[in-house]
């Protein structure tokens, strides 16, 4: 939350779209079983499981969370 | 922490912690060099560099002087402390803004016009006000309760789901306004596009004229004139203290939403509200629109081939050609010559130039002389971007070669000779020295004068002679017209400073000083006569003239008229002696201003506004160097929770300066009996960004709600990353360099991990690369059209070490190109990996993109991704869902991929062809809160079946 002195939509938008890093949260219509639903709030993932939930301080970049090759 | 829950699925072999560099591309710090220092006001304190004291002193005195007086129509309580302002001197940006996580204020140094009065006051009152806001959501009994649980986040949460944008802005320009002789209130140029969009009978609803759908009759909605319109309705028909009655109740009674409130104290929704307002300054535009006599003998000159709004700005004629800038919804910005035969495109213009042409700045950056275009660019140092310069460019438009003439300079405008030969550039220091530079063509300086300090010297033009300059001030005292004779350096004053209007855009025309002028209540174009120094106003038109040239051939004005579809050029011949008859002089001018504030002035503004600069010197203040404490970080945010076994909690930091983050986290499993905690430092302050990850995290995988393994993983991580971002001709490039360290272990608490999990911990690296590129098009492109981008990272384990040999190459590249039709978008990207390995466990699942419609990445040794997006407008919806959800628009979106991967010699190929539908939406009533639904359908051709998806992007947090 900010306040500006000047913003006039043009520029501000610029340096914000060469880098898509919105936050992105999917829940598939398909196939639904693995869907891990999240939360980002003010930099703290709430992720919820089946019985149970955790937080984690995350960043950009992947997670870091790793599993077998099939 | 990693939770891997999915009963059947088989725990991996070995886990590998994967470090990353953290860093992005925040580059808003300021030169490493600076030396620091603080000065206590009575309310706030001042971060300057040293070199801005007297600046400091007269920032702290304004924010003493402005902010009680103001407190009377906000009732904010305390004020939020400590509340740092950070000056930012170096940059050279006409800006500010107050922000919170961490709360501080920032002025940029660099003045503009559209203040309408000296910089630092404009900014100290506005910005002023917004931190006056914020202490209000502080204050507040549900603030203070938030605070305690999530810091700094919680009053930021009432301000961003409670208090609109066009309130916290419109509130501060009245405020800035009513307490100095300027203000944008009193500009007619900060009005004229919604008066125009109102007069012509296009009034939007209350949603759409506040939020928008991208997709509007103007290029943009403003929330700043809106919000300034409805505050001053609203205390004009209910009172000064409206808002301090609104906001104390906002979020704390049963009518805790800002519109609810509005309801209930006025017994009208706040969309009827809305109208009202609008039908009222509808009455009052018409009845100025009305008193004007129109010009009718103009001339009409072409204008591109368009499809809505179009903007068409002239910047001086070369022989019997005119070269234009046009930008338009549908059109990317370009230069253009405009001759008997029609337009001849002539090269595309940057965003960042072609801005104060759009919007109410309405300041000229263009010069042209000779066969040579020049201007003044702001550029940021490329890793500290705080530190940011004024550089001049020229164009060779025979061979339409750009040259930059100057490095790390503090240039404000430029005017070229007629022969292109001399240069007469106007600069502003960090220091707040004003100055004008003659220079020859290669930017050598020949001669250098001193303009007043702290004056901001715009739109200089050069005559026919070479000899003299006519440029625009905009001073404490007001706005003024000079001429500089460039042989002698005498200059004398041909408009004495005033606050009555703002003179804008003069240029040499004959006998005449042509300019733009608010005097009348609109802008119009104004002549000056050289030889008495008569002011005429000459040419009258509905909603504002404004960028005057001269065309010698046919001794005639060409200048940009504002009507409902943009911007489109008019001509005006000039009497070959005399004057015209419908001309009036100065004193007969009938002053017909819309100062939609006036009724709420009273002595106290005056008496304020009146203080000159030497009053609120701020001598009294005390300066000290900046100490450790000021450097150093403070708790923003916390949080913590407790669920089921659990608990957790985080606290955040960062720094006023923006150099050094630090974040923390810890848990404790009662299950497990189990403690985990995380320590993550980020260091900012010199040229490579330096990262630091401590953890020791516990894991654990469920079966059937059961813990069937739990182990704790151990990890450093050390990464060093250099960002950067520069502009070139008219893109923005973006570039990331980083490196990394890492080590990891595993050990079981509960169950067996197995050999592999558990066996060795590892010591990894990491190399990555991200580029990126691309410039702003036209006003409704669905998406960048013009833009590149690729990113690669070497990951693997370190060699000589005793543990499994790996290691992973990544590598993505994008390319966005225009659609087939205007606004459309393509983007085409590849993205590819190969892994090798001493062992198949170690071999991680990749996480680039597959192919859309699968739910699981194809896992590789090698492989590829192909895909093929087009996103193109469908429709605006322009559609309230209650006041918590406005759906903007829809697009269409198509997509081809396909996707290959080999895997210990077995060959994977599959693909797919979807559309998705996307719809934009605001959240809250606030303008940056974006929450974007997909819904895609996919056709997956190997399989022959069909996947849907659902999918939500966030934005504005």
């Amino acid at each position: 939350m900010e306040g500006e002195f000047n913003s006039d939509g043009i520029v501000v938008a610029e340096e914000i779209e060469l880098r898509e890093t919105d936050t992105e949260l999917e829940g598939k219509v398909s196939e639904v079983n693995d869907a891990k639903p999240s939360l980002n709030v003010g930099g703290v993932r709430v992720v919820v499981s089946n019985s149970t939930y955790r937080v984690k301080p995350t960043k950009i970049g992947p997670d870091l969370s790793t599993q077998r090759m099939e | 922490m990693t939770l891997l829950n999915t009963p059947g699925r088989y725990l991996s072999g070995l886990f590998l912690a994967f470090f990353l560099a953290t860093t992005s591309l925040a580059l808003t710090q300021h030169l490493p060099n600076e030396e620091w220092q603080k000065l206590d006001g009575d309310l706030v304190s001042v971060m300057f560099p040293q070199g801005a004291e007297a600046e400091a002193r007269r920032i702290a005195a304004y924010l003493d002087a402005y902010l009680p007086a103001m407190d009377a129509t906000l009732d904010a309580g305390p004020l939020w402390k400590p509340f740092p302002v950070v000056l930012s001197a170096s940059s050279h940006e006409s800006n500010g803004y107050v922000g919170l996580a961490p709360r501080r204020s920032y002025f940029y140094n660099r003045p503009s016009s559209f203040s309408g009065s000296e910089w630092l006051r404009v900014l100290a009152i506005h910005e002023g006000r917004h931190i006056q806001q914020f202490s209000v959501s502080r204050n507040s009994p549900v603030g203070a309760t938030l605070y305690v649980l999530l810091g700094e986040l919680g009053p930021g949460f009432l301000i961003v789901a409670l208090y609109p944008d066009w309130f916290l802005e419109g509130d501060a320009v009245l405020e800035e306004t009513l307490w100095t002789r300027g203000g944008r209130g009193r500009m007619a140029s900060f009005s004229l596009m919604r008066r125009t969009h109102e007069l012509s009978g296009q009034r939007d609803n209350y949603y759409r004229a506040y939020l928008g759908t991208g997709r509007d009759a103007m290029p943009f909605v403003s929330h700043y004139d809106l919000g300034y319109f409805l505050v001053t309705y609203f205390r004009r028909h209910y009172g000064n203290d409206f808002f301090a009655e609104v906001l104390a109740n906002t979020g704390n009674s049963l009518n805790w939403r800002f519109s609810r409130q509005i309801l209930h104290r006025t017994g009208i929704p706040l969309t009827d509200h809305y109208q009202l307002a609008m039908d009222e300054l509808n009455a009052l535009w018409q009845a100025q629109q009305d008193s004007i006599s129109l010009t009718t003998d103009l001339e009409d000159l072409p204008i591109p081939e368009a499809d809505g709004w179009l903007g068409v700005y002239p910047l001086g004629y070369a022989g019997n050609q005119l070269l234009t800038l046009t930008a338009g919804v549908r059109q990317a910005p370009g230069l253009a010559w405009l001759d008997q035969e029609g337009y001849r495109f002539k090269t595309n213009a940057p965003m960042d130039l072609v801005r104060s042409y759009v919007t109410a700045i309405k300041e000229r950056n263009y010069s042209l002389g000779g066969d040579r275009l020049c201007w003044v660019r702001e550029q940021a140092h490329p890793r500290f971007a705080l530190a940011s310069f004024g550089n001049l460019q020229c164009q060779d438009l025979t061979s339409g070669k750009v040259t930059t003439l100057s490095r790390q300079e503090k240039y404000l405008s430029v005017a070229v000779s007629p022969d292109g030969n001399q240069l007469a550039a106007l600069s502003f220091s960090q220091d707040r020295q004003v100055a004008l530079h003659l220079l020859n063509d290669q930017g050598d300086q020949m001669a250098q004068w001193s303009l007043p300090y702290n004056s901001y010297p715009f739109d200089p033009s050069i005559d026919a002679s070479g000899k003299r300059l006519v440029y625009s001030r905009l001073t404490e005292a007001g706005f003024s017209l000079h001429e500089f004779d460039l042989v002698s350096g005498e200059e004398h004053t041909l408009i004495a400073p005033t606050h009555a209007e703002a003179i804008r855009g003069p240029v040499y025309a004959d006998r005449w000083i042509a300019y733009s002028s608010d005097y009348s209540g609109i802008d119009q174009i104004w002549l000056l006569d050289r030889s008495s120094g008569e002011r005429f106003l000459a040419v009258q038109r509905p909603y504002g003239a404004y960028f005057p040239v001269y065309d010698a051939e046919q001794n005639r004005l060409v200048f940009s008229d504002y009507g409902p579809e943009g911007e489109r050029l008019r001509a005006y011949r000039l009497p070959e002696q005399g004057q015209n008859d419908d001309w009036q002089a100065l004193a007969d001018v009938t002053v017909h201003p819309v100062h939609y504030f006036e009724p709420l002035l009273n002595d106290s503004h005056t008496a304020l506004a009146s203080l000159s600069d030497t009053e609120l010197s701020g001598d009294r203040y005390d300066v000290s160097d900046l100490g450790w404490a000021e450097w150093g970080v403070r708790p923003y945010s916390w949080g913590a929770m407790a669920a089921g076994e659990g608990i957790a909690g985080t606290v955040y930091m960062t720094n006023v300066l923006d150099t050094l983050s630090l974040g923390l986290y810890a848990d404790h499993d009662f299950t497990l009996d189990a403690s985990s905690i995380v320590v993550d430092l980020e260091y900012r302050r010199w040229f490579p960004v330096l990262g630091l990850e401590l953890g020791s995290k516990t894991n654990q995988q469920l079966d059937n709600g059961e813990i069937s393994l739990a182990w704790r993983q151990n990890q450093v991580q050390a990464s060093i990353g250099l960002p950067l971002a520069w502009r070139s001709d008219y893109r923005q490039h973006e570039l990331l360099l980083h490196t990394g360290l890492g080590w990891n272990e595993q050990r079981s608490l509960i169950g067996n991990l197995t050999d592999d999990e558990a066996a060795d911990a590892l010591s990894l690296y990491s190399f990555g690369l991200t580029y990126a590129q691309g410039a702003r098009g036209a006003f409704w492109d669905e998406r960048l059209r013009r833009f590149w981008q690729t990113e690669w990272q070497w990951q693997g384990t370190l060699p000589q070490i005793e543990q499994p040999d790996w290691s992973r190459l990544t590598g993505q590249g994008q390319w966005g190109l225009p659609g087939l039709a205007a606004n459309h978008a393509a983007r085409l990207s590849l993205s590819g990996e190969h892994q090798r390995g001493s062992e198949a466990a170690v071999y991680r699942a990749s996480d680039l993109p597959g192919a859309r419609g699968y739910q699981e990445p194809l896992t590789r040794e090698i492989g590829a991704t192909l895909a093929l997006d087009y996103r193109m407008p469908l429709l605006n919806l322009d559609q309230p869902l209650t006041s918590a959800i406005y759906l903007k628009r829809l697009s269409l979106g198509f997509s081809a991929d396909t996707e290959w991967a080999r895997r210990q010699g077995r060959e994977r190929q599959r693909s797919s062809i979807g559309t998705t539908v996307f719809m934009p939406a605001n959240l809250l009533s606030n303008r940056s809160l974006v929450v974007e639904p997909r819904a895609s359908l996919y056709y997956l051709p190997e399989s022959e079946r069909y996947s849907a998806q659902l999918s939500f992007v966030l934005s504005g947090f």
